[in-house]
């Protein structure tokens, strides 16, 4: 492995995963709040998937971003999030009830964008925020989620023309 | 199109997207990197009680099962060890013995 802080968290040092954590963080984070309806079960998941990332350290493949690893792993935790999610159906209202409230808001132009994101299936939803919001190539993204190529492609399509038509963005594509 | 529709191309909904607040966590978090820490060395911590419990079990069901077996056969090898012992004390109990007379005598004079 080229990274030496990911040599030496692997080795079990402490001090390098808190780093690799503290540069890591933010694009997880980021990532993880769009797939998750609230901000605070986002970071419960985040700090989750760094956990399972540090049990699971020697899993890291020779060239796959320490990211790269992280937000896999939060990917699959969300998916089984959600499967959980849908087997109650105390919490499954509950989710209703709040995607009600944040589609009806026309004040806060932040809580469309998120409600907007939130009607799109998860994978749809993944594939936009690593390609679209974030930086990621499509590559990356099927590597990350675990999906062929073409499938990628097949959903930022129809997620981006889904949330154009939602939030009033013409689609010059 | 009137002047106040501003045309937004998908570079706007990347924008839009980028821009969201709730998605945009702070660059650096002392606190969340604190908190991923303490679930990771709680995470140890459990782990190495497991593996403790787990040899402390091991090691108790060896003794359980070897114990019926192993204790006549030291007791045998302890009562057949007894001349031996006795051998031994009487043997060191002579050396030290000779030591302290040998030095008592160095002391007057007369040497060995």
């Amino acid at each position: 492995m080229s990274d030496p802080l990911i040599k030496r968290a692997r080795e079990g040092s402490g001090d390098a995963f808190s780093r690799l954590v503290a540069d890591h963080q933010q694009a997880v984070r980021a990532f993880v709040r769009r797939l998750c309806a609230l901000p605070d079960d986002a970071d419960d998941l985040a700090q989750e998937a760094f956990v399972t990332a540090w049990t699971n350290l020697h899993k890291l493949r020779e060239g796959v971003a320490f990211k790269t690893f992280v937000c896999g792993i939060a990917y699959r935790k969300a998916l089984n999030d959600r499967k959980r999610f849908n087997r109650s159906g105390a919490r499954d209202t509950e989710w209703s009830g709040m995607q009600d409230q944040s589609r009806s808001s026309t004040v806060d132009a932040r809580l469309t964008v998120q409600a907007a994101l939130q009607t799109l299936p998860i994978d749809q939803r993944a594939a936009i925020s690593l390609c679209v919001a974030g930086d990621y190539s499509h590559a990356e993204a099927a590597d990350i989620l675990g999906l062929p190529l073409g499938t990628i492609k097949s959903h930022i399509l129809k997620g981006r023309a889904r949330l154009n038509a939602l939030l009033g963005v013409p689609d010059d594509q | 199109m009137p002047f106040w529709v501003y045309p937004m191309t998908n570079d706007a909904l990347k924008s839009m997207l980028t821009n969201d607040a709730p998605a945009a966590p702070p660059a650096r978090d002392i606190g969340f990197v604190v908190e991923v820490m303490k679930r990771v060395e709680l995470r140890r911590l459990y782990e190495g009680l497991a593996w403790l419990t787990l040899i402390f079990t091991t090691v108790t069901a060896l003794l359980f099962i070897t114990m019926p077996v192993i204790t006549p056969a030291l007791t045998g090898l302890g009562q057949a060890m007894w001349p031996l012992v006795i051998a031994i004390g009487i043997a060191g109990f002579s050396l030290v013995g000779f030591e302290q007379t040998r030095r008592v005598f160095n002391q007057l004079g007369w040497r060995f």
